[in-house]
């Protein structure tokens, strides 16, 4: 995976005024990690070029917490439409783990945490993804935050550029432990559990039936809230 | 000797049981509903939609004759609000929400989903929606739908609003078998997970058909 770190850092003070509702906060751009495959050996349906930008928000602290964004961004071309079709339809589908299961293409942002408590969690998800579901949950039965972000896409998707924005809230103090790291991984999700190794529908729960092997982007996070 | 392996198998006996029971109930109470199975099965035509908001709302009298409060649903939203008019919406029905979710536009038209959870509370929610737009480019047309909680006794007053395309209470526990009064405890199993259990609102769908 290719990293790619954007150094610009924009200090300026912002006041954005919004109906009733001023913040005063200092935008940092973070790091960006790229993808870009020749192949489609880490999934027919992971699109073969994107990338996550990083960009954080120091907030006035009478406004309450720090936030930070992911922003993934990416283009699917028409063999990974072609897969994801075909999962949508559910049958005979691209490898055999999904088989006879109605599968939708989607996205996961997680935050990793390095001590013990979830230092970031997601409040909110915007994406051009067509008729997204999303998620946001917290997943890590030792934290107590919402480190997942995920989005599944219920509508046809197309050949052409999506993106899946999340903003997140910052809770990391400068301790030694405040720091982690976002991955972004692709994968195919139906309503399904897995009991004793066989897929059953299940209600409310739906999981990555096939995943990429591989994140397509990483980046790290410091120790600091509002900042990289 | 014989003692010693009658415990042990005494004890596994025991543990299977129990382990089998926690599936069995588990699986019993988690396979009871499925939202996106259930999405996906709906016709998306004028009728199939129709079809689907009458099976919906014949489900109503079970929920009202029990009086249980904050039940689960999804609203889909019969125009997109403006947050002044989904803020009179949500103070006249003595709604608690819990998610909603904006449509904006592309300059190309397409159209993107902003999905917000309101732990900060709806107006402030709004605020960081309208920046996230602002910063995207993206022309705001409104909230198309929510996930939130309301009071049995306040479904028909929703569902008579002409702001209001469908009232879903299909994922609310109480359909599986749960008939705690207390919603926080009828849907307690799903907590961690709950937002997963909200049924997929009917907002895209319904822009599909509107736009032919």
């Amino acid at each position: 995976m290719k990293k790619k770190i954007i150094t610009s850092i924009l200090s300026v003070a912002l006041i954005v005024s919004l109906g009733i509702n001023v913040f005063a906060y200092t935008v940092t751009y973070g790091p960006t990690s790229s993808w870009n495959y020749s192949n489609y050996s880490h999934g027919s349906y992971v699109p073969k070029t994107g990338s996550m930008s990083t960009t954080f928000y120091d907030f006035d602290p009478s406004t309450g917490l720090d936030d930070a964004n992911t922003y993934v961004s990416f283009t699917l071309d028409s063999s990974n439409v072609s897969s994801i079709l075909d999962f949508n339809n559910g049958g005979d589908n691209p490898g055999t783990e999904a088989d006879n299961k109605t599968c939708y293409l989607s996205i996961d942002v997680r935050s990793k945490r390095t001590g013990s408590d979830d230092m970031m969690s997601a409040y909110s998800v915007t994406s051009s993804l067509p008729n997204p579901k999303t998620d946001i949950e917290n997943d890590d039965i030792f934290g107590n935050r919402n480190e997942e972000s995920e989005v599944v896409a219920l509508g046809t998707v197309q050949a052409q550029g999506y993106y899946m924005s999340t903003m997140w809230d910052d809770y990391r103090s400068g301790g030694s432990t405040d720091n982690g790291r976002w991955d972004c991984q692709f994968g195919v999700s139906g309503q399904y559990l897995k009991v004793g190794g066989v897929w059953i529908p299940s209600s409310g729960d739906y999981n990555a039936i096939m995943i990429s092997d591989v994140n397509q982007a990483s980046v790290s996070y410091g120790n600091n809230s509002g900042r990289p | 000797m014989n003692r010693k392996l009658l415990k042990i198998a005494t004890t596994l006996l025991v543990i299977s049981t129990l382990v089998f029971g926690a599936v069995s109930a588990y699986a019993t109470v988690k396979d009871s509903y499925n939202p996106i199975n259930k999405y996906e099965k709906i016709e998306k035509t004028n009728d199939g939609i129709e079809k689907y908001k009458q099976s919906v709302k014949e489900q109503y009298n079970q929920l009202k004759i029990a009086n249980v409060s904050d039940v689960m649903v999804t609203i889909t939203f019969d125009k997109a609000l403006s947050m002044e008019e989904l803020e009179r919406y949500v103070i006249k029905h003595n709604i608690k929400p819990v998610q909603i979710q904006a449509r904006s536009l592309q300059g190309d038209g397409t159209r993107v989903t902003t999905m917000s959870k309101t732990t900060k509370g709806y107006k402030q929610t709004d605020t960081i929606i309208q920046q996230e737009l602002q910063k995207l480019n993206l022309t705001f047309v409104g909230y198309v739908s929510m996930y939130a909680l309301v009071n049995s006794c306040d479904i028909d007053s929703i569902q008579n609003d002409r702001n209001t395309y469908l009232l879903d209470t299909s994922g609310d526990m109480f359909f599986a078998g749960k008939k705690e009064i207390d919603g926080k405890e009828r849907n307690k199993i799903d907590n961690v997970k709950i937002a997963k259990r909200f049924p997929q609102a009917l907002a895209w769908d319904l822009e599909n058909l509107r736009s032919k």
